[in-house]
């Protein structure tokens, strides 16, 4: 596919950190086996995404700026397979690779969104921003109340509610595709709430408590709702 | 006359209420969703009356669901003279998010705290004068298993002016200022700013204002990573926490056993389950099979042999007892079945055992195309298909409610077991029966996973309210089984009153000797049967143990063995089980999922009976 291999020519250009890079180490950094690649040079040239000189070629302002959004795909889809998905970081790379040149703009950017959210042990390093630190209904991190008041702590890692064992206490965090599951609103669903894990069949399964009321979800909606588990001290 | 509509979140006792006001037959259940439709009941009052309509229960109104639109659309559009709000106090913070929803429509409110005792016994004792102070309306406290204080209601819908709610629900300032510019660009009231926001319809949102809401409400996703609705839900569900905590204080808690210890586990709540159900089809089975006998059998003596002894011109007779047959068949499926089968449906929904069946049967029904609560009317399907059919309305997706009513067609209901123990059990043999069971669940399951796979419409997962476990009130659940069987009267009633007659007047003017002549050739090449063999398949239609009766009385011979080999009615008994449904079902199919998916799982049972028979004749040729 030129396109893919176009795209793969920018980035890897971008990649050296070099002003020009020749040819023929460009063959090299594109693992290409088609013989595209003369052809793909030609066309990004002819296109203004790159200036060719005979030292090799460089990217115009037009191709950098194509080249950093690749790169940042490419980044943004590497640390969502390795750290969320715990891939393994080579083949993260080159899954991210693959998967780079078709995804939407608007996808990368919800998932960018998504991995700043994730706070400690997001991409950002560090501390990320807090869960829930937009949601309209913010919450501190300790929380009185709730089931014979105690002492409430959150800092655990974000995991599906599938994940967690019988008769943990969780906040909710995300609920993914959440447009589909606009019932879990009205049942008081929504990041923020303290929820309890009341029952877990071996299938996932699970039957939750919200607001004293007994919730009973099917497995593929309990997994896309992230909480984190709070510890009771 | 004054109109009065109730509301409210599923199983807080509005039919219970409705019931109480109106003296009409309405189901009171637990189930969320079977009050599906508007049932409507004239109440008297001392010397006035109004008339009062309960609305299905629902979480939400400004959901998508059919219920859910509905009901937004008659709230706001409609001519109700009151909304009367019914709340479960046990559970009012979840209760009250609906309520913050109904009362921003500004429409005459009264608020109905029910469940008073079951409060109190779970440690919460609630404010009914704080929480009518906060919203500006009257509160009154209920407990409608008792009846106590419902009379009020009708005073407050009979009043001289009817109270408008005053409360002002705070929304994040976004969405405050959307619907600020919105209500005046557009000139539409706070509630409908807010549903244009929440991205929901209504008739009198016009498409442009739909559209301006639709630009706002991405730039406030934009800024807040979060669509309005989830702002706006989130923003009621604080309101409706902060209102809680200030009218609720806290009392002793009386314990209680919790039997979900045992209900909802995998063991030995999946055994229990298993044992429900069985132990509900056995009892059915026995105690209305032997209704069903005494019926047929009374009326056979008291009602068709008297009229037959009559000796009346031999048109008026045929004509006459295909009625009657029309009738035996019909109150011997009613009484002996559907109304048994309805007081355990009952007593389930009513125990709130239903929702944890559904809970743990939800692995299993994932095979198949279905959720949790496709359980029920396969369960039904072993008695009487058109209990089952009929309660696929518990079903939330239309995609939910086809593949089960596939299914229930096709497996065997208790007139269906008949014929194979009538026919194959006590002429060929009992593997011989239980291999047409073994075939039948085979065809289920690989049909129900294709069904799985091809089927269109959006699969949605299941997001079911356990409801509150509590003894069931006899009055009511023989009420609502009652009900049921009234309806299934109605609907079933006239169609095999019409099939009925129809076939009697074909086979006076020769028409069935006609045909059976004409199908013996294509019936002997396909299926190996003789011509009158399919004629008794024919009057399967009626009910599926005619065919039985059928071949007995066209083969001259209660001696099927003398007219037809083991493979004969091995293949005949196959094919009954499998082929068409009766007209009753037939009729509750066309009312549950339309004429054309019903005319199109008759044709499909048709083939398959058909060509599964005549593979079967095929195999038995070569043997």
């Amino acid at each position: 596919m030129t396109f893919e291999l176009s795209e793969d020519i920018l980035e890897a250009i971008l990649n050296t950190g070099k002003e020009t890079v020749k040819i023929s180490s460009l063959e090299n950094l594109v693992s290409s086996d088609t013989g595209g690649f003369g052809k793909a040079v030609t066309c990004l040239v002819e296109k203004g995404y790159l200036n060719e000189s005979a030292q090799g070629v460089s990217l115009t302002e037009k191709g950098t700026k194509k080249a950093a959004q690749v790169a940042r795909k490419h980044a943004v889809l590497t640390s969502f397979l390795t750290e969320v998905l715990g891939s393994e970081p080579d083949n993260a790379s080159k899954e991210a690779c693959l998967m780079e040149h078709t995804i939407s703009s608007e996808t990368i950017e919800k998932l960018d969104t998504f991995l700043e959210k994730r706070g400690p042990g997001g991409r950002k390093g560090g501390y990320g921003r807090p869960w829930g630190r937009r949601s309209a209904n913010s919450e501190t991190i300790q929380k009185k109340e709730h089931e014979g008041h105690v002492e409430l702590t959150r800092k655990n890692p974000i995991v599906s509610l599938s994940e967690c064992p019988e008769g943990s206490l969780l906040h909710v965090s995300m609920i993914r595709c959440f447009a589909k599951h606009s019932r879990l609103i009205d049942l008081g669903v929504i990041p923020g709430e303290l929820i309890t894990l009341r029952r877990k069949l071996d299938n996932n399964a699970v039957v939750i408590t919200v607001k004293g009321c007994d919730i009973a979800l099917s497995p593929e909606i309990a997994e896309n709702i992230m909480v984190e588990r709070c510890n009771t001290t | 006359m004054r109109k009065a509509v109730l509301v409210g979140n599923p199983s807080v006792g509005k039919s219970l209420i409705f019931n109480h006001l109106t003296g009409l037959g309405v189901e009171v259940s637990n189930y969320p969703g079977t009050t599906v439709g508007l049932m409507s009941g004239i109440v008297r009052y001392g010397e006035a009356e109004f008339s009062i309509t309960d609305l299905p229960g629902i979480y939400s109104i400004s959901g998508k669901s059919a219920e859910e639109q509905l009901i937004r659309e008659y709230l706001v559009t409609g001519d109700a003279d009151l909304i009367v709000a019914v709340l479960d106090a046990k559970h009012l913070e979840r209760n009250l998010y609906l309520l913050l929803q109904i009362a921003e429509l500004r429409k005459p409110l009264v608020v109905i705290l029910n469940m008073m005792d079951d409060a109190k016994s779970a440690g919460k004792i609630i404010d009914g004068a704080a929480l009518s102070a906060k919203f500006g309306v009257p509160v009154i406290e209920t407990i409608a298993t008792e009846g106590k204080n419902l009379e009020k209601i009708a005073e407050y819908v009979l009043s001289e002016d009817l109270p408008i709610p005053k409360i002002v629900p705070r929304y994040d300032h976004h969405i405050e200022a959307a619907s600020k510019s919105l209500q005046k660009y557009h000139t539409i009231s706070e509630a409908e700013a807010l549903f244009a926001l929440e991205n929901v319809t209504l008739s009198t949102l016009s498409p442009d204002i739909m559209e301006s809401a639709l630009v706002i409400a991405a730039e406030i996703e934009k800024r807040h990573m979060m669509s309005p609705q989830q702002i706006i839900g989130a923003n009621r569900h604080n309101t409706a926490k902060a209102i809680t905590e200030e009218v609720t204080s806290i009392a002793p808690v009386k314990k209680r056993r919790n039997l979900d210890s045992l209900l909802t586990k995998s063991f030995p709540g999946i055994p229990i389950l298993i044992l429900t159900m069985i132990g509900i089809l056995a009892i059915v089975f026995i105690v209305g099979g032997f209704l069903e006998e005494t019926i047929v059998e009374l009326m056979t003596i008291y009602i068709s042999q008297p009229f037959h002894a009559l000796g009346l011109d031999p048109l008026l007779d045929t004509v006459g007892g295909a009625v009657i047959l029309a009738i035996m068949s019909g109150l011997g499926i009613a009484f002996p079945y559907v109304f048994l089968f309805y007081i355990f449906i009952s007593i389930l929904e009513d125990t709130g055992y239903l929702t944890r069946a559904a809970f743990l049967a939800d692995r299993g029904m994932h095979h198949l195309g279905l959720h949790g609560q496709g359980l029920i009317p396969l369960v039904l399907s072993f008695g009487c298909s058109v209990p089952a059919i009929m309660s696929t309305r518990l079903l939330p997706t239309r995609r939910e409610r086809v593949i089960a009513s596939i299914l229930v067609t096709m497996l065997p209901c208790s007139a269906r077991t008949v014929v194979i123990s009538g026919i194959v059990a006590s002429f060929v043999g009992f593997g011989a029966a239980f291999s047409i069971y073994g075939i039948i669940f085979i065809l289920v399951f690989t049909i129900g996973v294709v069904l799985s796979k091809i089927t269109p419409g959006e699969q949605y997962g299941m997001i079911l309210e356990m409801a509150e476990l509590r003894k069931p009130i006899p009055k009511y659940v023989f009420r609502k089984a009652w009900m049921r069987v009234r309806e299934f009267l109605y609907i079933a009633m006239p169609l095999l009153l019409i099939s009925s007659v129809v076939l009697g007047f074909l086979e006076y003017f020769g028409f069935v000797a006609m045909f059976e002549s004409f199908i013996n050739p294509i019936s002997y090449a396909v299926l190996g049967l003789p011509g009158f063999a399919f004629t008794a398949l024919l009057f399967g239609i009626l009910r599926k143990e005619m065919a039985f009766e059928t071949l007995a009385i066209m083969g001259g011979t209660a001696d099927l063995a003398a007219i037809l080999t083991s493979g004969q009615l091995y293949i005949f008994a196959l094919v009954c089980v499998l082929f068409v449904p009766c007209i009753s079902t037939i009729a509750i199919l066309m009312k549950e999922i339309g004429v054309k998916a019903a005319a199109g799982i008759t044709v499909f049972t048709l083939t398959l009976g058909i060509s599964i028979g005549a593979l079967c004749n095929f195999i038995f040729m070569l043997l």
